[in-house]
């Protein structure tokens, strides 16, 4: 058993790493001081609910409480100072005992293949007078 | 969530996976744009309507918000081709909410997408223009 948090935690970097170099993408909670198996991430310009719709494939979870149809965002995120936009937009992902480096680079691949998607959709800032 | 969840009827399901409209019209012929909502608010779109003969010829959006919102704009650039400026004036969102089985919920979030619409039939030509 302890050789299993070393272990998450690297698989949690692995993920971080696959996903750090996407634009407006922001790691919440303490860079070091964090339990080893989560990964909560925001996503700037990108709406949570067709975020969580598009990885479907992915047991992910958004910021907010997205088993109901609240749309109240976290007040957790909202604490550690994220607007109500922001942590509409966050994703917190999960890793365990039995999850893969595999299952990992897939989801870090599959996460930036839809935030780049729908960011490609969103309208232009509006044009000034 | 799954791919199969029940909140989201089969045509939002393949709308929100093909994004059939989304994107821009090619620059040159006449257009008309139309835009609503604040994306700090959760739902914002922006149409453009190519015209040919005082009608909406082609369409296109960008949007940012809820699958139901990206469906139901994706699905009004194909509802809206063949209207001209009083269709779009006319236009009621609760025809998306039935196309889309949209929950009540949401229901605010087509209202965003009719207020971009009668956005782009007041710019229509000749008409009193806003900038979008």
């Amino acid at each position: 058993m302890d050789a299993e948090p070393p272990r998450i935690a690297a698989l949690r970097e692995l993920l971080w790493s696959g996903l750090r170099d996407l634009p407006g993408t922001e790691l919440n909670g303490h860079a070091e001081r964090r339990v080893c198996g989560i990964l909560s991430v925001t996503f700037d310009g990108v709406e949570g609910e067709s975020l969580l719709f598009a990885l479907a494939d992915l047991a992910v979870a958004s910021g907010s409480a997205c088993a109901t149809t609240s749309a109240e965002p976290s007040y957790v995120l909202r604490a550690l100072g994220r607007s109500d936009r922001l942590a509409q937009s966050t994703l917190r992902m999960s890793l365990g005992r039995f999850t893969t480096r595999e299952e990992v680079e897939f989801a870090a691949r599959r996460v930036c293949e839809e935030v780049t998607r729908l960011r490609d959709i969103v309208p232009p800032p509006v044009a000034g007078p | 969530m799954t791919a199969d969840d029940p909140r989201y009827g089969a045509e939002v399901r393949r709308r929100m996976r093909e994004l059939p409209g989304a994107g821009d019209l090619p620059r040159g012929a006449a257009q008309v744009a139309g835009r609503a909502g604040d994306r700090e608010q959760g739902a914002e779109v922006r149409f453009e309507f190519g015209l040919e003969s005082g009608r909406v010829a082609a369409a296109r959006f960008r949007a940012f918000g809820c699958p139901h919102f990206l469906a139901a704009a994706s699905w009004l650039c194909e509802r809206l081709v063949g209207e001209g400026r009083s269709g779009l004036e006319a236009w009621d969102w609760r025809e998306a909410a039935d196309a889309l089985e949209v929950p009540p919920a949401k229901f605010g979030r087509l209202i965003t997408l009719q207020d971009a619409v009668r956005n782009a039939a007041r710019n229509w030509p000749g008409g009193t223009r806003s900038t979008v």
